[in-house]
């Protein structure tokens, strides 16, 4: 590390370790990428596909449409609304996990991460086993006479919810363990001998310093449903529209490639946007 | 009148004793030392002291009151952390005002407090900085401070100092001292360095494996120490094992290497037989032939501290011992080879309870 600091490195060794990766990333993603963005700005006609004329229409059929709109605005709340379910039973679940010990933290460690472990596409048929009409939980519910007719779970954004919650629930749990583990014991010990109890102790220091560990933890959880395909395919068929299924419904189904390209962009610019807001939020606590 | 009362404190983890049966007064005002090396049990008494950590048994009385079992949150005693364990998310003056807060301090006095312990402690440009955004002194000054606004019954420290630079650390343990006089305030002081604990403290609790080695003032632990682990861990000793010889007028020690040595009467009547006898290096001095009772040897090793010489001298009867000379002007530095007679005043010997005895009784 000293040498490295002391003088700039003048050899190509790093870059040429790079470089396969590079290549790679520059092959298969910002090659796409571009073509991608070459595509959203042409034009289509219905049974003839895509022609080339170079235009800004895609776009504007998306922001101008309310249809779309609604659609972009139904992503965004279904995003926050999966954020807000993992955080809830993820800061607890994270707690608890942080202060766990040897082998109750690994074998916690395993549960939480159990979900990761499992193919999309099989945990999605286990949800729809479990909250369909005739699904275990309707099922149980119905026969133990706690409900009188069947709760609608499936085909809904509540089941779309329930799923996406699920999978993506160990990205927030990791994310806000690892920042409850950084903060130092002391801290704890200091406050309670300056007279503080649990609640001041938890909200004045807990929470402010676990920040960095939550924020991170919701953007990952956003952005895991606001690109997520097959959990709301499967689970909400074709009911509830999401980018991601419009995404797929333009380009494969009317074969429109250029305004599902426009969409697809437009998702991925949402992202960014959100990244580079929180990186900047992390950066200013970190130097203010 | 003792303020804090320690009694029989013990603590045990499983079948590790860490603090064994201490008992401790200190005076009101009075700044106490808790000396010795890591895993003495000094960190864990205090820390008992703090309410960190439950006794096994014990008890522990601050003034009037029996806070053996107070939660730490309700005993009113400031501790300064080793890391200082300032809340980095926080300013210098949010840091101060959470304990204020905690303890349902109106605004006003909160602001008042705030305003008069930054003072105090001379940060008062500072209140609006970060903790990351000062030096490790004004660090130390701003965690002394956040205590001090709660006008704490006790102060403890653990190891305050083992964070800064030498220079400071000098400077700081002066600041302390004044700032601990100031407010006049009990205090608890856990240190590893024996030079700290000498020049800061009124009386110094040198504790080993768990127990009270001895309890004194500076002066009475440097010039008496009444163990060898004391006699070795502050200062360095020079040890002869060897038992009284009897029917001597003056009093007289044999060693075992057959070494004879005068001492004084009145320690000859109240020791033991068989004992230890401990002499400090500064207290032998380079003598003529013609001294009654002194001792030939040879210069074995010779060492520059500084402003003092060491030497390592083998006595003719196969000792060795270490003698410190202060460099004095105009007299030449003695080298190794050197033939020398060395000689002590029979006063400056010191007994020590024997370590097997210790030993013995703790099984």
């Amino acid at each position: 590390m000293q040498s490295w600091s002391a003088k700039p490195p003048r050899s190509l060794a790093p870059w040429a370790l790079l470089a396969p990766n590079l290549l790679l990333l520059l092959l298969c993603l910002a090659g796409p990428l571009l073509l991608l963005g070459r595509i959203s700005l042409m034009g289509y006609e219905a049974g003839h596909g895509m022609i080339p004329i170079w235009q800004l229409s895609n776009y504007s059929k998306f922001f101008f449409d309310p249809f779309y709109r609604a659609i972009l605005g139904g992503t965004f709340l279904l995003g926050a609304e999966v954020t807000a379910l993992c955080l809830l039973l993820g800061f607890p679940l994270a707690f608890a996990l942080s202060r766990a010990r040897g082998l109750q933290r690994a074998i916690l460690y395993f549960c939480i991460l159990m979900p990761l472990l499992t193919s999309t596409v099989v945990r999605t048929f286990g949800w729809m086993i479990l909250l369909g009409n005739n699904g275990f939980i309707n099922h149980t519910l119905l026969r133990f006479h706690l409900i009188a007719s069947p709760l609608h779970l499936m085909y809904n954004v509540t089941g779309v919810i329930i799923a996406l919650g699920e999978v993506l629930l160990p990205f927030m749990v990791l994310s806000i363990d690892t920042s409850l583990l950084n903060i130092n014991p002391s801290y704890y010990e200091a406050a309670r001998n300056l007279g503080a109890r649990g609640p001041r102790i938890f909200f004045r220091i807990t929470l402010p310093l676990a920040l960095p560990g939550i924020v991170s933890g919701c953007v990952l959880v956003f952005t895991g449903t606001l690109s997520a395909f097959v959990t709301p395919t499967l689970i909400a068929g074709a009911r509830i529209k999401v980018m991601s299924t419009i995404i797929y419904q333009q380009a494969m189904a009317l074969l429109d490639w250029p305004f599902g390209s426009a969409i697809a962009f437009t998702l991925l610019l949402a992202i960014l946007i959100l990244f580079a807001a929180t990186l900047r939020f992390s950066e200013r606590r970190r130097t203010s | 009148m003792a303020y804090l009362t320690l009694r029989k404190l013990n603590k045990r983890y499983g079948a590790t004793v860490a603090v064994e049966d201490i008992d401790l007064d200190v005076a009101a005002g009075e700044f106490v030392a808790l000396l010795g090396p890591s895993g003495c049990g000094k960190t864990t008494t205090l820390r008992m002291i703090a309410g960190f950590v439950p006794p096994t048994s014990g008890e522990i009385r601050i003034g009037d009151a029996d806070v053996t079992h107070l939660p730490a949150h309700r005993r009113n005693v400031g501790l300064v952390f080793q890391n200082y364990a300032l809340f980095p998310h926080m300013t210098v003056r949010a840091n101060i005002e959470f304990g204020l807060k905690a303890h349902h301090v109106d605004s006003a006095q909160t602001r008042e407090r705030v305003r008069s312990v930054l003072a105090l402690v001379g940060l008062s440009s500072q209140e609006d900085r970060y903790p990351r955004e000062l030096s490790g002194g004004q660090q130390q000054r701003v965690a002394l401070a956040r205590v001090l606004a709660l006008k704490p019954d006790l102060l403890l420290f653990d190891e305050p100092l083992s964070n800064l630079d030498a220079k400071l650390r000098v400077q700081m343990r002066q600041e302390i001292r004044r700032l601990q006089r100031e407010v006049g305030v009990t205090a608890l002081f856990v240190t590893h360095d024996q030079e700290e604990a000498m020049t800061m403290a009124d009386r110094i609790v040198v504790l080993d494996r768990g127990r009270i080695a001895q309890i004194g003032s500076p002066a009475e632990i440097y010039d008496r120490p009444r163990t060898r682990f004391v006699a070795n861990f502050i200062g360095i000793s020079n040890f002869f094992e060897g038992a009284l010889f009897p029917g001597s007028p003056f009093g007289l020690f044999r060693c075992s290497s057959g070494l004879e040595i005068a001492i004084p009467p009145e320690i000859a009547a109240a020791a033991s037989t068989a004992a230890t006898l401990a002499i400090r290096p500064e207290k032998i001095e380079f003598v003529s032939a013609e001294t009654p009772g002194s001792l030939p040897g040879a210069i074995r090793q010779a060492t520059q501290l500084g402003s003092t010489m060491e030497y390592l001298i083998d006595l003719a009867g196969g000792d060795r011992v270490i003698v410190h000379e202060q460099k004095r002007p105009r007299v030449p530095v003695r080298a190794a080879g050197e033939h020398v007679r060395i000689a002590w005043h029979p006063a400056d010997c010191v007994f020590l309870q024997s370590e097997k005895e210790r030993s013995d009784d703790r099984v």
